[in-house]
Protein backbone atom coordinates (compact mmCIF):
# COMPACT_ATOMS: atom_id res chain seq x y z
CA UNK A 1 0.00 0.00 0.00
CA UNK A 2 2.61 2.08 1.09
CA UNK A 3 4.68 1.87 -2.21
CA UNK A 4 1.78 2.20 -4.40
CA UNK A 5 1.31 5.49 -2.53
CA UNK A 6 4.66 6.44 -2.98
CA UNK A 7 5.04 5.56 -6.43
CA UNK A 8 1.53 8.05 -6.93
CA UNK A 9 3.22 10.55 -5.15
CA UNK A 10 6.16 10.25 -7.41
CA UNK A 11 3.98 10.43 -10.52
CA UNK A 12 1.79 13.11 -9.20
CA UNK A 13 5.45 15.40 -8.41
CA UNK A 14 3.20 15.84 -5.03
CA UNK A 15 6.33 16.18 -2.76
CA UNK A 16 8.41 17.29 -5.45
CA UNK A 17 9.89 21.01 -5.06
CA UNK A 18 10.95 23.08 -7.71
CA UNK A 19 14.95 22.89 -6.63
CA UNK A 20 14.52 19.30 -7.45
CA UNK A 21 12.99 19.68 -11.26
CA UNK A 22 15.31 19.99 -13.91
CA UNK A 23 16.65 24.22 -14.18
CA UNK A 24 18.10 26.59 -17.01
CA UNK A 25 21.46 27.44 -15.31
CA UNK A 26 21.80 30.74 -14.57
CA UNK A 27 24.97 32.81 -12.73
CA UNK A 28 22.36 34.86 -10.87
CA UNK A 29 20.15 32.17 -9.30
CA UNK A 30 22.37 29.37 -7.58
CA UNK A 31 19.85 26.69 -8.61
CA UNK A 32 19.26 27.97 -11.62
CA UNK A 33 15.87 28.53 -13.21
CA UNK A 34 13.51 25.37 -12.27
CA UNK A 35 11.74 24.85 -15.40
CA UNK A 36 8.07 24.07 -15.77
CA UNK A 37 7.15 27.42 -13.22
CA UNK A 38 5.62 30.92 -12.92
CA UNK A 39 8.49 32.95 -12.22
CA UNK A 40 8.40 36.54 -11.22
CA UNK A 41 11.20 39.08 -11.63
CA UNK A 42 10.69 42.79 -10.78
CA UNK A 43 12.85 45.77 -10.14
CA UNK A 44 15.32 48.14 -12.15
CA UNK A 45 17.36 45.62 -14.37
CA UNK A 46 14.90 42.62 -14.93
CA UNK A 47 15.48 42.98 -18.34
CA UNK A 48 19.08 42.84 -18.41
CA UNK A 49 18.47 39.52 -15.96
CA UNK A 50 16.63 37.73 -18.53
CA UNK A 51 18.98 38.75 -21.14
CA UNK A 52 21.97 37.16 -19.06
CA UNK A 53 19.83 33.91 -18.32
CA UNK A 54 19.14 33.87 -22.47
CA UNK A 55 22.86 34.74 -23.02
CA UNK A 56 24.15 31.93 -20.47
CA UNK A 57 21.77 29.18 -22.54
CA UNK A 58 22.12 29.80 -26.60
CA UNK A 59 20.21 26.99 -27.28
CA UNK A 60 17.39 27.89 -25.26
CA UNK A 61 14.13 28.74 -27.50
CA UNK A 62 12.07 31.62 -26.03
CA UNK A 63 9.20 33.62 -27.03
CA UNK A 64 9.13 37.22 -25.88
CA UNK A 65 5.44 38.56 -25.51
CA UNK A 66 5.12 42.30 -24.96
CA UNK A 67 1.23 44.36 -24.87
CA UNK A 68 3.64 47.02 -26.37
CA UNK A 69 6.59 46.04 -27.74
CA UNK A 70 9.07 48.67 -26.53
CA UNK A 71 12.35 46.10 -26.77
CA UNK A 72 15.33 46.72 -28.35
CA UNK A 73 16.29 43.47 -30.08
CA UNK A 74 19.54 44.73 -31.46
CA UNK A 75 20.57 45.75 -27.64
CA UNK A 76 19.62 41.74 -27.10
CA UNK A 77 21.98 40.84 -29.55
CA UNK A 78 25.12 43.17 -27.78
CA UNK A 79 24.44 40.68 -24.53
CA UNK A 80 24.88 37.99 -26.62
CA UNK A 81 21.56 36.44 -26.91
CA UNK A 82 21.05 34.71 -30.37
CA UNK A 83 18.00 36.40 -31.62
CA UNK A 84 17.09 33.59 -33.86
CA UNK A 85 16.31 31.92 -31.03
CA UNK A 86 13.71 34.57 -29.79
CA UNK A 87 9.74 34.71 -31.27
CA UNK A 88 8.50 37.96 -30.49
CA UNK A 89 5.04 38.95 -30.29
CA UNK A 90 3.40 42.37 -29.92
CA UNK A 91 -0.35 41.17 -28.39
CA UNK A 92 -1.87 44.53 -27.58
CA UNK A 93 -4.68 43.77 -25.24
CA UNK A 94 -4.20 40.03 -26.43
CA UNK A 95 -1.14 39.27 -24.36
CA UNK A 96 -2.39 36.70 -22.16
CA UNK A 97 -4.67 34.70 -25.00
CA UNK A 98 -0.84 35.07 -26.88
CA UNK A 99 1.02 33.84 -23.97
CA UNK A 100 -1.88 30.93 -23.53
CA UNK A 101 -1.57 30.22 -27.09
CA UNK A 102 2.10 29.87 -27.63
CA UNK A 103 2.20 28.19 -24.04
CA UNK A 104 -0.33 25.27 -25.53
CA UNK A 105 2.60 25.32 -28.51
CA UNK A 106 4.73 23.59 -26.65
CA UNK A 107 7.64 25.05 -28.88
CA UNK A 108 8.98 27.26 -26.73
CA UNK A 109 10.74 26.06 -22.92
CA UNK A 110 10.91 29.69 -22.02
CA UNK A 111 8.07 32.37 -22.43
CA UNK A 112 8.90 36.01 -21.14
CA UNK A 113 5.44 37.70 -20.49
CA UNK A 114 5.59 41.68 -19.91
CA UNK A 115 1.94 43.11 -19.91
CA UNK A 116 -0.11 43.85 -17.31
CA UNK A 117 -1.13 40.50 -14.70
CA UNK A 118 -2.24 39.60 -11.08
CA UNK A 119 -5.60 38.32 -12.32
CA UNK A 120 -5.50 35.02 -10.55
CA UNK A 121 -7.60 33.05 -13.49
CA UNK A 122 -5.30 34.21 -15.73
CA UNK A 123 -2.23 33.15 -13.65
CA UNK A 124 -3.73 29.88 -12.71
CA UNK A 125 -4.26 29.23 -16.43
CA UNK A 126 -0.45 30.10 -17.14
CA UNK A 127 0.54 27.79 -14.44
CA UNK A 128 -1.29 24.83 -15.60
CA UNK A 129 0.04 25.24 -19.11
CA UNK A 130 3.37 25.74 -17.83
CA UNK A 131 3.54 22.68 -15.97
CA UNK A 132 2.00 20.73 -18.28
CA UNK A 133 4.40 21.77 -21.34
CA UNK A 134 7.53 21.88 -18.48
CA UNK A 135 8.49 25.24 -19.91
CA UNK A 136 9.06 28.37 -17.37
CA UNK A 137 6.97 31.66 -17.47
CA UNK A 138 9.10 34.65 -17.09
CA UNK A 139 6.72 37.22 -15.55
CA UNK A 140 8.20 40.90 -15.90
CA UNK A 141 6.76 43.28 -13.19
CA UNK A 142 7.38 46.29 -11.90
CA UNK A 143 6.02 45.47 -8.33
CA UNK A 144 5.69 42.24 -7.32
CA UNK A 145 2.23 40.89 -7.60
CA UNK A 146 0.38 40.06 -4.21
CA UNK A 147 -1.10 37.14 -3.60
CA UNK A 148 -0.27 35.58 -6.64
CA UNK A 149 0.12 32.12 -5.55
CA UNK A 150 0.26 30.79 -8.87
CA UNK A 151 3.37 32.38 -9.33
CA UNK A 152 6.22 29.88 -7.56
CA UNK A 153 9.23 32.34 -7.81
CA UNK A 154 9.47 35.68 -7.39
CA UNK A 155 12.72 37.48 -7.62
CA UNK A 156 13.73 41.26 -7.66
CA UNK A 157 16.86 42.04 -9.74
CA UNK A 158 19.18 44.33 -7.56
CA UNK A 159 22.17 46.11 -9.01
CA UNK A 160 20.68 46.83 -12.43
CA UNK A 161 20.07 43.53 -13.09
CA UNK A 162 23.67 42.16 -11.37
CA UNK A 163 22.17 40.13 -8.54
CA UNK A 164 18.44 38.45 -8.38
CA UNK A 165 17.20 38.40 -4.92
CA UNK A 166 14.42 36.15 -4.38
CA UNK A 167 11.25 37.35 -2.69
CA UNK A 168 9.46 34.39 -2.81
CA UNK A 169 9.68 30.76 -3.32
CA UNK A 170 13.53 30.31 -3.49
CA UNK A 171 15.74 28.72 -1.07
CA UNK B 1 4.17 -3.83 -63.94
CA UNK B 2 1.59 -4.06 -61.39
CA UNK B 3 -1.17 -1.47 -61.99
CA UNK B 4 -4.26 -0.34 -59.76
CA UNK B 5 -7.11 1.02 -61.81
CA UNK B 6 -9.57 2.67 -59.48
CA UNK B 7 -13.06 2.61 -61.95
CA UNK B 8 -15.28 5.71 -60.92
CA UNK B 9 -19.08 5.86 -61.64
CA UNK B 10 -20.72 6.67 -64.95
CA UNK B 11 -21.03 10.24 -65.57
CA UNK B 12 -18.55 11.19 -62.62
CA UNK B 13 -16.93 14.47 -63.27
CA UNK B 14 -14.16 14.31 -60.51
CA UNK B 15 -11.41 12.45 -61.99
CA UNK B 16 -8.96 15.31 -62.18
CA UNK B 17 -9.10 15.59 -58.62
CA UNK B 18 -9.14 11.56 -58.70
CA UNK B 19 -5.89 11.46 -60.78
CA UNK B 20 -4.22 14.09 -58.95
CA UNK B 21 -4.72 12.53 -55.31
CA UNK B 22 -3.00 9.67 -57.21
CA UNK B 23 0.04 11.22 -57.76
CA UNK B 24 0.32 10.01 -53.45
CA UNK B 25 1.28 6.90 -54.55
CA UNK B 26 3.70 7.16 -57.71
CA UNK B 27 4.31 9.80 -60.58
CA UNK B 28 2.71 7.39 -63.08
CA UNK B 29 -0.44 8.09 -63.20
CA UNK B 30 -2.80 8.31 -66.42
CA UNK B 31 -6.40 9.12 -66.49
CA UNK B 32 -9.05 7.64 -68.95
CA UNK B 33 -12.26 8.53 -69.57
CA UNK B 34 -14.10 7.16 -66.40
CA UNK B 35 -11.15 5.48 -64.56
CA UNK B 36 -7.83 6.62 -63.16
CA UNK B 37 -4.49 4.03 -63.45
CA UNK B 38 -1.78 4.53 -61.00
CA UNK B 39 1.29 2.10 -61.91
CA UNK B 40 2.87 0.97 -58.38
CA UNK B 41 5.86 -1.65 -58.92
CA UNK B 42 8.07 0.64 -58.49
CA UNK B 43 6.82 1.74 -55.16
CA UNK B 44 6.67 -1.37 -54.04
CA UNK B 45 9.44 -0.51 -51.21
CA UNK B 46 7.33 1.95 -49.41
CA UNK B 47 3.71 0.04 -49.40
CA UNK B 48 2.08 -3.17 -50.62
CA UNK B 49 -0.76 -3.53 -53.20
CA UNK B 50 -3.31 -4.54 -49.75
CA UNK B 51 -1.65 -1.30 -48.63
CA UNK B 52 -2.17 0.55 -51.48
CA UNK B 53 -5.78 -0.26 -51.85
CA UNK B 54 -6.55 0.66 -48.54
CA UNK B 55 -5.49 4.13 -48.34
CA UNK B 56 -7.09 4.37 -51.97
CA UNK B 57 -9.99 3.18 -50.29
CA UNK B 58 -9.56 6.39 -47.62
CA UNK B 59 -8.82 8.69 -49.84
CA UNK B 60 -11.92 7.75 -52.15
CA UNK B 61 -13.94 8.04 -48.61
CA UNK B 62 -12.33 11.36 -48.40
CA UNK B 63 -13.33 12.51 -51.81
CA UNK B 64 -17.00 11.61 -51.47
CA UNK B 65 -16.12 9.29 -54.55
CA UNK B 66 -17.89 5.75 -55.48
CA UNK B 67 -15.32 3.50 -56.97
CA UNK B 68 -14.34 -0.01 -57.79
CA UNK B 69 -10.56 -1.03 -57.23
CA UNK B 70 -8.67 -3.63 -59.16
CA UNK B 71 -5.01 -4.26 -59.18
CA UNK B 72 -3.58 -6.29 -62.92
CA UNK B 73 -0.41 -6.69 -64.16
CA UNK B 74 -1.48 -4.59 -67.05
CA UNK B 75 -3.80 -1.29 -67.63
CA UNK B 76 -6.59 -3.16 -69.84
CA UNK B 77 -6.54 -5.74 -67.31
CA UNK B 78 -6.94 -3.47 -64.34
CA UNK B 79 -9.30 -1.89 -65.81
CA UNK B 80 -11.59 -5.21 -66.63
CA UNK B 81 -11.25 -6.53 -63.41
CA UNK B 82 -12.49 -3.27 -61.30
CA UNK B 83 -15.41 -3.25 -64.49
CA UNK B 84 -16.09 -6.87 -64.04
CA UNK B 85 -15.20 -8.06 -60.60
CA UNK B 86 -13.18 -10.73 -61.64
CA UNK B 87 -9.53 -11.35 -60.91
CA UNK B 88 -8.82 -13.87 -64.18
CA UNK B 89 -8.78 -12.95 -67.06
CA UNK B 90 -9.79 -16.12 -69.26
CA UNK B 91 -12.93 -15.17 -66.74
CA UNK B 92 -13.82 -12.38 -67.95
CA UNK B 93 -16.92 -11.93 -70.53
CA UNK B 94 -15.92 -11.29 -73.81
CA UNK B 95 -17.80 -7.51 -73.66
CA UNK B 96 -14.39 -7.09 -71.92
CA UNK B 97 -12.34 -7.33 -75.13
CA UNK B 98 -13.28 -3.19 -75.35
CA UNK B 99 -11.42 -2.33 -72.68
CA UNK B 100 -8.32 -4.50 -74.09
CA UNK B 101 -8.95 -2.09 -77.47
CA UNK B 102 -8.83 1.07 -75.96
CA UNK B 103 -8.48 1.11 -72.06
CA UNK B 104 -8.12 4.98 -71.64
CA UNK B 105 -11.38 5.69 -73.98
CA UNK B 106 -13.46 2.14 -74.27
CA UNK B 107 -15.79 2.13 -77.13
CA UNK B 108 -18.52 -0.65 -77.50
CA UNK B 109 -17.48 -3.63 -79.15
CA UNK B 110 -19.55 -4.16 -82.20
CA UNK B 111 -19.12 -8.36 -82.76
CA UNK B 112 -20.77 -9.06 -79.29
CA UNK B 113 -23.62 -10.74 -81.42
CA UNK B 114 -21.32 -12.92 -83.65
CA UNK B 115 -19.77 -13.58 -79.87
CA UNK B 116 -23.49 -14.63 -78.59
CA UNK B 117 -24.28 -16.72 -81.42
CA UNK B 118 -20.94 -18.69 -81.88
CA UNK B 119 -21.35 -19.67 -78.10
CA UNK B 120 -18.63 -17.96 -76.74
CA UNK B 121 -18.68 -15.99 -73.76
CA UNK B 122 -15.38 -15.58 -71.78
CA UNK B 123 -12.41 -14.33 -72.86
CA UNK B 124 -11.27 -17.51 -71.90
CA UNK B 125 -13.50 -19.24 -74.53
CA UNK B 126 -11.92 -16.27 -77.29
CA UNK B 127 -8.61 -17.45 -76.92
CA UNK B 128 -9.61 -21.14 -77.82
CA UNK B 129 -10.15 -20.03 -81.12
CA UNK B 130 -7.13 -20.78 -83.49
CA UNK B 131 -5.77 -16.98 -84.40
CA UNK B 132 -6.06 -18.10 -88.11
CA UNK B 133 -10.08 -18.17 -87.86
CA UNK B 134 -10.19 -14.63 -86.23
CA UNK B 135 -10.32 -12.07 -88.93
CA UNK B 136 -12.65 -14.32 -90.88
CA UNK B 137 -15.12 -14.62 -88.06
CA UNK B 138 -14.40 -11.32 -86.45
CA UNK B 139 -12.77 -8.80 -89.00
CA UNK B 140 -10.61 -6.79 -88.02
CA UNK B 141 -11.38 -5.00 -84.67
CA UNK B 142 -11.57 -9.04 -83.36
CA UNK B 143 -7.88 -9.60 -84.72
CA UNK B 144 -6.93 -6.52 -82.70
CA UNK B 145 -8.81 -7.53 -80.05
CA UNK B 146 -6.80 -10.92 -80.02
CA UNK B 147 -3.49 -9.36 -80.04
CA UNK B 148 -4.17 -6.67 -77.35
CA UNK B 149 -5.20 -9.69 -75.33
CA UNK B 150 -1.65 -11.18 -75.60
CA UNK B 151 0.47 -8.11 -75.35
CA UNK B 152 -1.58 -6.19 -73.01
CA UNK B 153 1.03 -5.08 -71.18
CA UNK B 154 2.58 -2.65 -74.36
CA UNK B 155 -0.23 -0.23 -73.80
CA UNK B 156 1.21 3.33 -74.17
CA UNK B 157 0.37 5.80 -71.26
CA UNK B 158 -1.23 9.13 -72.39
CA UNK B 159 0.44 12.09 -71.07
CA UNK B 160 -1.65 13.49 -68.14
CA UNK B 161 -0.91 16.49 -65.94
CA UNK B 162 -2.41 17.65 -62.82
CA UNK B 163 -4.53 20.89 -63.24
CA UNK B 164 -3.20 24.39 -62.83
CA UNK B 165 -6.91 25.32 -61.07
CA UNK B 166 -6.78 23.93 -57.12
CA UNK B 167 -10.27 24.06 -56.56
CA UNK B 168 -12.48 21.69 -54.54
CA UNK B 169 -16.44 22.64 -53.61
CA UNK B 170 -18.87 21.25 -51.03
CA UNK B 171 -22.72 22.10 -50.98
CA UNK B 172 -25.53 21.29 -49.01
CA UNK B 173 -28.23 19.20 -49.65
CA UNK B 174 -30.05 22.42 -50.55
CA UNK B 175 -29.71 25.84 -49.71
CA UNK B 176 -29.79 26.87 -45.83
CA UNK B 177 -30.12 30.50 -43.54
CA UNK B 178 -27.27 30.62 -42.19
CA UNK B 179 -27.52 31.47 -38.08
CA UNK B 180 -24.34 30.01 -36.76
CA UNK B 181 -20.91 29.11 -37.71
CA UNK B 182 -21.03 25.37 -36.98
CA UNK B 183 -22.57 24.16 -40.65
CA UNK B 184 -20.36 25.84 -42.77
CA UNK B 185 -17.27 25.04 -40.80
CA UNK B 186 -18.54 21.14 -41.26
CA UNK B 187 -18.31 22.27 -45.38
CA UNK B 188 -15.33 24.16 -44.70
CA UNK B 189 -13.39 21.07 -43.08
CA UNK B 190 -14.40 18.46 -45.86
CA UNK B 191 -13.27 20.93 -48.73
CA UNK B 192 -9.83 21.56 -46.88
CA UNK B 193 -9.81 17.76 -46.52
CA UNK B 194 -10.03 17.31 -50.34
CA UNK B 195 -7.38 20.48 -50.93
CA UNK B 196 -5.02 19.24 -48.82
CA UNK B 197 -5.43 15.39 -50.51
CA UNK B 198 -4.68 16.92 -53.57
CA UNK B 199 -1.76 19.39 -52.61
CA UNK B 200 0.05 16.38 -50.89
CA UNK B 201 0.09 14.05 -53.54
CA UNK B 202 2.04 17.30 -56.18
CA UNK B 203 4.19 17.94 -52.84
CA UNK B 204 2.83 21.54 -52.27
CA UNK B 205 2.17 23.45 -49.33
CA UNK B 206 -0.65 25.70 -49.16
CA UNK B 207 0.30 29.58 -48.93
CA UNK B 208 -2.89 31.23 -49.98
CA UNK B 209 -6.48 30.37 -51.09
CA UNK B 210 -9.66 32.04 -51.83
CA UNK B 211 -13.32 30.86 -49.72
CA UNK B 212 -15.97 31.56 -51.98
CA UNK B 213 -19.52 31.47 -50.25
CA UNK B 214 -22.21 30.08 -52.55
CA UNK B 215 -25.40 31.67 -51.93
CA UNK B 216 -29.09 30.93 -53.51
CA UNK B 217 -28.46 31.59 -56.92
CA UNK B 218 -31.72 34.02 -57.22
CA UNK B 219 -29.88 36.21 -54.49
CA UNK B 220 -28.52 39.84 -55.60
CA UNK B 221 -24.60 39.26 -54.53
CA UNK B 222 -24.66 35.72 -55.18
CA UNK B 223 -21.46 35.12 -53.82
CA UNK B 224 -18.78 36.55 -51.28
CA UNK B 225 -15.33 36.07 -51.32
CA UNK B 226 -12.32 35.96 -48.71
CA UNK B 227 -9.01 35.97 -49.45
CA UNK B 228 -6.84 34.18 -47.17
CA UNK B 229 -2.71 34.42 -47.21
CA UNK B 230 -0.83 32.53 -44.79
CA UNK B 231 2.35 33.86 -42.96
CA UNK B 232 3.97 30.75 -43.32
CA UNK B 233 2.92 27.84 -45.83
CA UNK B 234 1.14 25.05 -44.35
CA UNK B 235 0.64 21.07 -44.90
CA UNK B 236 -1.65 20.96 -41.74
CA UNK B 237 -5.49 20.77 -42.49
CA UNK B 238 -6.09 21.25 -38.56
CA UNK B 239 -4.17 24.65 -38.24
CA UNK B 240 -5.12 26.03 -41.74
CA UNK B 241 -9.15 24.70 -40.69
CA UNK B 242 -8.52 26.36 -37.19
CA UNK B 243 -6.93 29.93 -38.49
CA UNK B 244 -9.68 30.31 -41.20
CA UNK B 245 -12.80 29.47 -38.61
CA UNK B 246 -11.36 32.51 -36.62
CA UNK B 247 -11.56 34.47 -39.58
CA UNK B 248 -14.78 33.85 -41.17
CA UNK B 249 -16.84 33.32 -37.84
CA UNK B 250 -15.30 36.78 -37.02
CA UNK B 251 -16.57 38.12 -40.56
CA UNK B 252 -20.08 36.65 -40.56
CA UNK B 253 -20.82 38.00 -37.27
CA UNK B 254 -20.23 41.63 -38.47
CA UNK B 255 -21.68 40.63 -41.74
CA UNK B 256 -24.49 38.35 -41.83
CA UNK B 257 -24.73 35.83 -44.86
CA UNK B 258 -27.61 37.81 -47.04
CA UNK B 259 -29.11 34.83 -48.56
CA UNK B 260 -29.30 30.91 -48.02
CA UNK B 261 -26.25 29.27 -48.23
CA UNK B 262 -25.68 26.49 -51.18
CA UNK B 263 -22.24 25.43 -50.68
CA UNK B 264 -18.32 26.75 -49.96
CA UNK B 265 -16.07 26.03 -52.32
CA UNK B 266 -12.25 26.93 -51.79
CA UNK B 267 -9.80 27.46 -54.43
CA UNK B 268 -5.91 27.50 -54.31
CA UNK B 269 -4.44 31.03 -55.06
CA UNK B 270 -0.65 30.39 -53.98
CA UNK B 271 1.34 27.34 -52.75
CA UNK B 272 5.22 26.71 -51.94
CA UNK B 273 7.11 23.56 -52.78
CA UNK B 274 6.81 20.55 -49.83
CA UNK B 275 9.67 18.64 -49.55
CA UNK B 276 8.63 15.84 -47.32
CA UNK B 277 10.96 12.91 -46.77
CA UNK B 278 11.08 10.18 -44.60
CA UNK B 279 9.69 10.84 -41.16
CA UNK B 280 12.77 10.60 -38.87
CA UNK B 281 11.95 9.17 -35.68
CA UNK B 282 14.45 10.40 -33.90
CA UNK B 283 13.97 14.38 -34.66
CA UNK B 284 10.82 16.14 -33.97
CA UNK B 285 11.99 18.73 -36.43
CA UNK B 286 8.93 18.18 -38.92
CA UNK B 287 6.67 17.80 -36.17
CA UNK B 288 8.11 21.89 -35.01
CA UNK B 289 8.58 23.16 -38.20
CA UNK B 290 4.07 22.31 -38.47
CA UNK B 291 3.30 23.63 -35.20
CA UNK B 292 5.61 26.86 -35.58
CA UNK B 293 3.89 27.55 -38.82
CA UNK B 294 0.67 26.97 -37.41
CA UNK B 295 1.35 29.13 -34.35
CA UNK B 296 2.73 32.19 -36.69
CA UNK B 297 -0.20 31.82 -38.25
CA UNK B 298 -2.98 31.87 -35.69
CA UNK B 299 -0.92 34.86 -34.02
CA UNK B 300 -0.87 36.67 -37.13
CA UNK B 301 -4.76 36.05 -37.99
CA UNK B 302 -5.67 37.13 -34.72
CA UNK B 303 -3.16 40.12 -33.56
CA UNK B 304 -2.49 41.47 -37.07
CA UNK B 305 0.65 41.39 -40.02
CA UNK B 306 3.99 41.45 -38.42
CA UNK B 307 3.15 41.44 -34.76
CA UNK B 308 4.40 37.75 -34.19
CA UNK B 309 8.39 37.79 -35.75
CA UNK B 310 11.63 37.15 -35.35
CA UNK B 311 14.16 39.67 -35.19
CA UNK B 312 17.39 40.56 -37.50
CA UNK B 313 19.92 43.26 -36.75
CA UNK B 314 20.51 46.23 -39.19
CA UNK B 315 23.60 48.08 -40.43
CA UNK B 316 22.02 51.33 -39.51
CA UNK B 317 23.40 53.73 -36.69
CA UNK B 318 19.63 55.02 -35.85
CA UNK B 319 18.91 53.39 -32.95
CA UNK B 320 15.21 52.54 -33.63
CA UNK B 321 16.12 51.38 -37.52
CA UNK B 322 18.92 49.01 -35.89
CA UNK B 323 16.97 46.09 -36.39
CA UNK B 324 13.95 44.73 -38.58
CA UNK B 325 11.27 41.67 -38.60
CA UNK B 326 11.45 38.40 -40.01
CA UNK B 327 10.23 35.11 -40.17
CA UNK B 328 13.01 33.45 -41.23
CA UNK B 329 15.07 31.74 -39.41
CA UNK B 330 18.24 31.98 -41.83
CA UNK B 331 18.10 35.50 -41.97
CA UNK B 332 21.14 36.63 -39.80
CA UNK B 333 21.43 40.33 -40.77
CA UNK B 334 23.74 43.19 -40.75
CA UNK B 335 25.20 43.55 -37.18
CA UNK B 336 27.32 47.11 -37.02
CA UNK B 337 29.61 47.75 -33.92
CA UNK B 338 28.44 50.74 -31.50
CA UNK B 339 28.31 51.25 -27.41
CA UNK B 340 25.91 49.10 -25.66
CA UNK B 341 22.40 50.16 -26.06
CA UNK B 342 19.50 50.36 -23.58
CA UNK B 343 17.15 47.19 -23.77
CA UNK B 344 14.01 49.57 -23.84
CA UNK B 345 13.63 51.81 -26.54
CA UNK B 346 10.84 54.28 -26.34
CA UNK B 347 9.04 54.79 -29.56
CA UNK B 348 8.69 57.65 -29.91
CA UNK B 349 10.91 59.66 -27.92
CA UNK B 350 9.72 61.16 -24.86
CA UNK B 351 10.25 64.81 -25.05
CA UNK B 352 11.91 65.59 -21.28
CA UNK B 353 12.67 69.40 -19.86
CA UNK B 354 15.59 69.65 -17.58
CA UNK B 355 14.71 71.83 -14.33
CA UNK B 356 17.80 71.72 -11.80
CA UNK B 357 19.11 68.56 -11.12
CA UNK B 358 15.55 67.39 -12.47
CA UNK B 359 14.81 65.77 -15.66
CA UNK B 360 10.96 66.04 -16.31
CA UNK B 361 8.59 64.39 -18.90
CA UNK B 362 4.59 65.21 -19.06
CA UNK B 363 4.14 61.91 -17.17
CA UNK B 364 7.09 61.35 -14.30
CA UNK B 365 10.29 63.17 -13.10
CA UNK B 366 13.63 61.67 -12.61
CA UNK B 367 15.83 62.93 -9.97
CA UNK B 368 19.64 62.97 -11.77
CA UNK B 369 22.72 62.38 -10.05
CA UNK B 370 25.11 62.34 -13.08
CA UNK B 371 25.05 62.61 -17.30
CA UNK B 372 27.90 60.40 -19.00
CA UNK B 373 28.54 61.32 -22.91
CA UNK B 374 27.76 62.37 -25.10
CA UNK B 375 27.61 59.82 -27.77
CA UNK B 376 27.47 61.54 -31.03
CA UNK B 377 25.49 60.15 -33.87
CA UNK B 378 24.53 61.61 -37.29
CA UNK B 379 23.76 60.58 -40.75
CA UNK B 380 21.80 58.88 -43.07
CA UNK B 381 21.52 62.40 -45.40
CA UNK B 382 19.91 60.20 -48.07
CA UNK B 383 17.04 59.76 -46.20
CA UNK B 384 16.73 63.25 -44.21
CA UNK B 385 19.73 62.59 -41.91
CA UNK B 386 19.73 62.84 -38.03
CA UNK B 387 22.24 64.31 -35.41
CA UNK B 388 21.96 63.27 -32.47
CA UNK B 389 24.23 63.45 -29.41
CA UNK B 390 23.26 60.52 -26.65
CA UNK B 391 23.74 60.40 -22.73
CA UNK B 392 23.37 57.83 -19.96
CA UNK B 393 21.39 59.65 -16.87
CA UNK B 394 21.97 58.20 -13.13
CA UNK B 395 18.52 58.43 -11.35
CA UNK B 396 18.71 59.00 -7.58
CA UNK B 397 16.05 55.69 -7.53
CA UNK B 398 18.94 53.64 -9.46
CA UNK B 399 17.47 53.89 -12.99
CA UNK B 400 19.85 54.25 -15.85
CA UNK B 401 17.98 56.18 -18.94
CA UNK B 402 19.11 56.50 -22.22
CA UNK B 403 18.86 60.31 -23.20
CA UNK B 404 19.45 62.26 -26.45
CA UNK B 405 19.40 66.07 -27.36
CA UNK B 406 18.96 67.08 -31.25
CA UNK B 407 17.64 70.28 -33.09
CA UNK B 408 14.07 71.03 -32.13
CA UNK B 409 13.73 72.30 -35.78
CA UNK B 410 16.75 72.72 -38.43
CA UNK B 411 18.95 75.38 -36.90
CA UNK B 412 16.85 75.85 -34.35
CA UNK B 413 17.66 74.89 -30.23
CA UNK B 414 18.72 71.85 -28.90
CA UNK B 415 15.60 69.90 -27.37
CA UNK B 416 15.92 66.96 -24.59
CA UNK B 417 14.62 63.20 -24.85
CA UNK B 418 14.05 60.18 -23.67
CA UNK B 419 14.98 57.42 -25.84
CA UNK B 420 15.21 54.73 -24.05
CA UNK B 421 15.92 52.82 -20.29
CA UNK B 422 18.76 50.42 -19.13
CA UNK B 423 15.82 47.94 -17.92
Amino acid sequence: MLAVLQELRARLGVFESHFQREAFPCSRLPNGLPRGILAEITGVGKTESVAQLLAENPALRCAWIESRFSLLPSALLQRGVSLEKIFFIEAGENAAWAAATVLRAQLFPLVVYRAPYGDLRELRRFQLLTGKGNSTMILLGDQPAENAWPIRLSLEAREKGRRLAPLRGAR
Amino acid sequence: MKVVCVLMQPGESRGQALAEACLAFSPQVALGSDAAFVEIEGSRQLFGEEECIRRLKDMLELLDLKAKIAVASSVPAALAFARYGVTEVDRLPVAALADFLAPFAPQPFDELEVFRKLGVATIGDFKKIPRVQIPSRFGKQGLLAYERLLDAGRVAWPRWAPAERLEERVDFDCAAQIHSFEPVLFLLKSAFQRIFLRLYARRLKLAAFRVTFHLNKFSAGAERVTEISLPLPQSELKSVVLLTAERLSKELENRPLEDALEGVSILVTDTAPFHEAQRDFFSKREEENLAWASLVGRLEERLGPQKAFLATPSPRLLPEASWGKTLDETDRGTQVTVPLRPLRLLEPPLRLQRLGHELVSAQRRWRFTSFHGPEKLRGEWWLGGFEREYFHVETSEGETLWVFTAPVSPGGPRGLWLHGMFD
